[in-house]
């Protein structure tokens, strides 16, 4: 998956376990800077939301490329397809993927 | 009635069959490809590990020479090895004791482990529907 809601959640697991004190930098064009906790975890956060936004995003696309493989309309399936490629970081070619996706996918937004 | 329908319906096409052992194939080395990178990463964390271990056997002050872009080095010296900087991904790097970087390092690495095992166990799972896919295919073509 290229959108990792599990990843995100155990960075902010491990920044809230830290002991006080400790540095913290964001990495951004090579650099990094310097930045306090509340702002690393702000910055997680973004992130948190902007992935649950994309998952759920994914959910509908999925659910249409059902549709569309019921009313076997390949070239909307095939667009739906290359989309969720930018959230699953595979191409889901048939049902059996989507299949596994979703599964994924709600695994994924369940554990919030 | 009703049921043996149920049961007709339940059946696949030698297209379906097809189409699901293609899906198989294709998830197997989905799977793969994931399995080579999970263990291009426990590699790239061993030598980590071990170029720490390294440093911190040579010391604070030795000299050592740190890439600038692909093919110049500047040297430097070690200033401190008991604070290591890690990247905890999504672009935050925190900064732990050099023991507590080891662990950090260890975990992870267990990690990649078990996620390896659990690749390993889906797709030696994923074979054995392909194999009973095969075995029906086979039987309904005699």
């Amino acid at each position: 998956m290229t959108v990792d809601l599990r990843d995100l959640r155990q960075q902010k697991r491990l920044l809230r376990e830290l002991p006080p004190g400790r540095r913290v930098f964001l990495r951004s064009s090579g650099l990094a800077i310097e930045v306090g906790r509340e702002e690393a975890e702000r910055w997680l956060d973004e992130r948190i939301a902007a992935a649950e936004r994309a998952l759920r995003d994914a959910l509908e696309k999925i659910r249409a490329a059902y549709r569309a493989l019921a009313e076997a309309d390949e070239a909307r399936f095939r667009a739906l397809a290359a989309e969720l490629a930018l959230i699953a970081g595979f191409v889901p070619a048939d049902r059996y993927a989507l299949e596994a996706l979703e599964k994924e996918i709600e695994a994924q937004l369940e554990e919030a | 009635m009703a049921k043996k329908e149920a049961v007709t319906e339940s059946k696949k096409t030698p297209e379906e069959q097809n189409q699901e052992l293609r899906s198989l194939i294709a998830q197997i080395e989905a799977l793969r490809a994931e399995v080579a990178l999970v263990n291009q990463s426990i590699a790239a964390l061993q030598s980590t590990q071990a170029t720490l271990a390294t440093m911190k056997e040579l010391g604070k002050g030795k000299a050592m020479l740190i890439p600038v872009g692909s093919i110049v080095q500047v040297q430097a010296k070690v200033e401190d090895v008991e604070q290591v900087v890690i990247d905890i991904g999504g672009n935050l790097s925190v900064e732990l004791p050099y023991q507590e970087a080891l662990e950090y390092l260890n975990k992870q690495l267990a990690g990649l482990r078990d996620q390896r095992r659990l690749l390993e166990e889906a797709i030696a799972a994923l074979y054995a529907r392909a194999e009973d896919l095969l075995g029906e295919v086979r039987g309904e073509s005699k």
